[in-house]
C-alpha cells in the first residue's frame, strides 16, 4: 500500500523523536536521580518547553478546537488566565519544591508526601489516587491519538495506539527523563510552529474575515466572549482558571519537573517561558476552532475540527505536519505521565516496602519494567475505550487538582498532618468524581466549575482535619517545609 | 536611600512592606483578570477574522504576566534576603 504524503510526514516525525531518545540515552545513567529527573540538570529552555509539552495534550489540539466550535472563543480566556496564574505557582511553590527536593534528595512526588508527613501509607494513597488519574490521562491521550490517526490519516485505530505506545516505550525505556524532556522540547516547538504557521497564514494569507463571517452566520454568538450557549460567563471563566491553576501545577508529572530544575532561578524562569509559549498555542487552538465553523459547518466529527480545517485548506504536507504536532502533544503528555508513575511505584512501593536494600540500578530496572506495565495497562484501557477521550482527560485534569493540597500546603504550612492528607485525598477526588458522574447535580456547583468545587473541598478538608490531628515531628516539618516569605 | 539591584532594594524593605506590596499586586492582578471579563465583551467588531476583545485580552494577559513576574521577583528577593 502506498503511503500518502501526510502519512510519510508523520512517520518521519515519529522516527525523528525516536532518534532523539536514542541520542539522549548516551547521556543517561541508571540511577534514580538521573533516570527520573536527569540528575537535576534541566535548564530553562528545556524545562520551560517540557512543561509546555506536558501540560498541553490531546485536549489542546483537539479539545480546544472542539470546545471553541461549540462554546466560542471564551475557552481562550480561561486557559490564558490560568496560564498566567500557573507562573505564580511555578515561581513560588515550584521553586520551593525544587529547593526541598535538592536539599533532601527527593525525586518523586509520592516520596515527598511520604517523607513530609512521615507516613508511608499516605505516600501510597497519594500514588494510588493520582495513579487512577494518570492511567486515565495516558489512556485518554492514546484514544485521542488513535481515533485521530484512524480518521484522518487512515492508520487503523489499533495500529495507531500500538505505534504511539511502542515508540514512547522505547525512548523512555532507554533514555528516561532526559529522553522525555528532550523529545518534549522538540514536540512543543513543533506544536507551536505548526499552529502558529497555520493561524498566521489563515489570518493574513486567506480571507479570514469571510471565513469568520460565515462562521458567525452558521453559529450566532460564536465570536462573543460568553459564546453561543452562554458557557463563558465571567464566573465560569475565573473559577475554571482557578481550578486549573491548582490542577495543572499539581500534576505529579509537573511536580517531578520541579525536582529536575538545575536551580531555583531556572525553575522560575521556565515557568514564565511556559506561559509565553503556551498562551499563544491556546489562542491558535481556539481561533482555528471557531474559524473551522466557517469552512466546515457540519464536521463529520467535531472533535477533530482543527485537522479537518487544515486538511480542507492546506496541502497534504501541512496536514501531515499538523498531525505530527497533534501526535507530539499526545505523546509528550503520555510519556511524562508514564515515567512519573513508574518511578513512583518503583521508588515508593517496591523499594519502600519490598526491597529497601535494592541497589539504585535495580530500582531503575524495576522502574523500566513498570513503565512497560503502565503503558500496557493504558493500552488495554485505550483498546477497550471505556469513555471518550475528552471525558477521560477532563476527569484526570480536575482530579489532579484535588490531590495537590498535601503537597502545596505541606510545603509551607507546618500544621498539615497525615490524617488531613488522607481526608483530602479521599473526599476531594471523591466529590469531583461524583460531580463528573453526575451523581451530584450540576446545580450544586452554583455556577462554578465543578473541579473548583472539588478543590475547595480538598483544601478545606485538609486544613480542617489537620487542625484536629497531630502534626509530624519538627524535623520532618523543617526538612520538607519552607517559609513562604 | 537603598541603591543597587532590585534584590538589594527589596532586601532593604521591611518584611511588612514587601508583603503589602505583593498582596497589592496580586489584588491588582485579580481585579484586572476578573474586571476585564466584564468590560471587554462589548468589543465585538472584527479585524483579521477575530473580534477586538481578543486583541484587548491578549494585551491584558501580557500585562498580567508582567505583574506576575514582579510578584515572583519580590517574593524571591525577600526569601533570599531572609536566608
Amino acid at each position: 500500500m502506498a503511503l500518502t504524503v501526510a502519512q510519510l510526514v508523520f512517520g518521519i516525525y515519529l522516527l525523528f523523536v525516536l532518534l532523539v531518545g536514542v541520542y539522549a540515552a548516551r547521556f543517561t545513567e541508571h540511577t534514580p536521580a538521573d533516570f527520573y529527573i536527569a540528575d537535576r540538570s534541566t535548564g530553562t529552555v528545556v524545562l520551560g518547553l517540557t512543561l509546555v509539552a506536558t501540560v498541553l495534550s490531546a485536549f489542546t489540539v483537539f479539545g480546544i478546537g472542539a470546545t471553541a466550535t461549540g462554546t466560542g472563543l471564551g475557552a481562550f480566556s480561561f486557559l490564558a488566565l490560568a496560564a498566567v496564574f500557573y507562573t505564580l505557582v511555578f515561581g513560588t511553590v515550584g521553586a520551593t519544591l525544587y529547593e526541598i527536593g535538592a536539599a533532601a534528595d527527593v525525586v518523586t512526588p509520592s516520596e515527598y508526601v511520604r517523607e513530609r508527613y512521615e507516613s508511608p501509607g499516605l505516600g501510597v494513597l497519594y500514588l494510588a489516587v493520582t495513579g487512577i488519574f494518570m492511567i486515565s490521562l495516558i489512556a485518554g491521550q492514546l484514544i485521542g491519538g488513535g481515533i485521530a490517526l484512524d480518521t484522518l490519516l487512515g492508520i487503523r485505530y489499533l495500529d495507531a495506539i500500538l505505534l504511539m505506545a511502542v515508540f514512547m516505550a522505547v525512548y523512555i525505556h532507554i533514555a528516561g527523563y532526559r529522553g522525555v524532556v528532550w523529545s518534549d522540547a522538540i514536540q512543543s516547538t513543533v506544536l507551536f510552529s505548526v499552529l502558529a504557521g497555520v493561524t498566521v497564514y489563515v489570518m493574513f494569507g486567506l480571507d479570514s474575515e469571510t471565513i469568520a463571517s460565515e462562521a458567525a452566520a452558521a453559529t450566532p454568538g460564536l465570536f462573543e466572549m460568553v459564546g453561543p450557549v452562554g458557557a463563558w460567563t465571567p464566573l465560569a471563566v475565573i473559577t475554571a482558571a482557578l481550578a486549573f491553576t491548582i490542577g495543572v501545577p499539581g500534576y505529579p508529572h509537573t511536580i517531578q519537573r520541579y525536582f529536575s530544575a538545575a536551580n531555583e532561578k531556572i525553575m522560575r524562569r521556565s515557568g514564565f517561558l511556559f506561559a509565553i509559549v503556551a498562551i499563544p498555542i491556546y489562542l491558535f487552538g481556539a481561533v482555528l476552532g471557531v474559524w473551522s465553523v466557517g469552512v466546515i459547518p457540519e464536521p463529520p466529527n467535531p472533535d477533530y475540527v482543527i485537522p479537518l480545517f487544515v486538511e480542507t485548506l492546506f496541502n497534504p504536507l501541512v496536514f501531515g505536519l499538523v498531525m505530527a504536532g497533534a501526535t507530539a502533544a499526545i505523546m509528550s503528555t503520555a510519556d511524562s505521565v508514564a515515567l512519573t508513575m513508574s518511578s513512583m511505584v518503583s521508588r515508593d512501593v517496591y523499594r519502600e516496602f519490598f526491597a529497601p536494600a535494592a541497589s539504585e540500578e535495580r530500582e531503575v530496572r524495576v522502574a523500566q519494567a513498570l513503565l512497560l506495565a503502565v503503558i500496557v495497562v493504558a493500552l488495554g484501557l485505550a483498546w477497550l475505550r471505556p469513555a471518550g477521550i475528552f471525558d477521560l482527560i477532563a476527569f484526570a485534569v480536575v482530579g489532579f487538582a484535588t490531590t495537590s493540597a498535601p503537597v502545596f500546603l505541606g510545603a509551607y504550612w507546618g500544621g498539615g498532618t497525615a490524617a488531613g492528607g488522607v481526608a483530602s485525598l479521599v473526599f476531594g477526588p471523591g466529590i469531583t468524581i461524583l460531580f463528573f458522574l453526575e451523581y451530584i447535580p450540576a446545580s450544586y456547583t452554583f455556577g462554578m466549575h465543578y473541579g473548583f468545587v472539588g478543590v475547595l473541598v480538598a483544601y478545606g478538608i485538609f486544613v480542617a482535619v489537620s487542625l484536629l490531628t497531630r502534626t509530624p515531628t519538627v524535623d520532618a516539618r523543617e526538612t520538607f517545609g519552607r517559609s513562604f516569605w | 536611600m537603598p541603591t543597587g539591584s532590585v534584590g538589594q532594594r527589596v532586601a532593604s524593605m521591611s518584611p511588612a512592606t514587601v508583603k503589602y506590596l505583593v498582596a497589592g499586586l496580586v489584588l491588582v492582578m485579580f481585579v484586572l483578570a476578573v474586571g476585564h471579563l466584564y468590560v471587554i465583551p462589548g468589543l465585538t467588531s472584527r479585524a483579521f477574522g477575530l473580534p477586538l476583545w481578543v486583541y484587548v485580552e491578549v494585551v491584558v494577559v501580557a500585562v498580567l504576566l508582567v505583574i506576575a513576574w514582579i510578584v515572583v521577583q519580590l517574593i524571591t528577593s525577600r526569601r533570599e534576603a531572609v536566608n
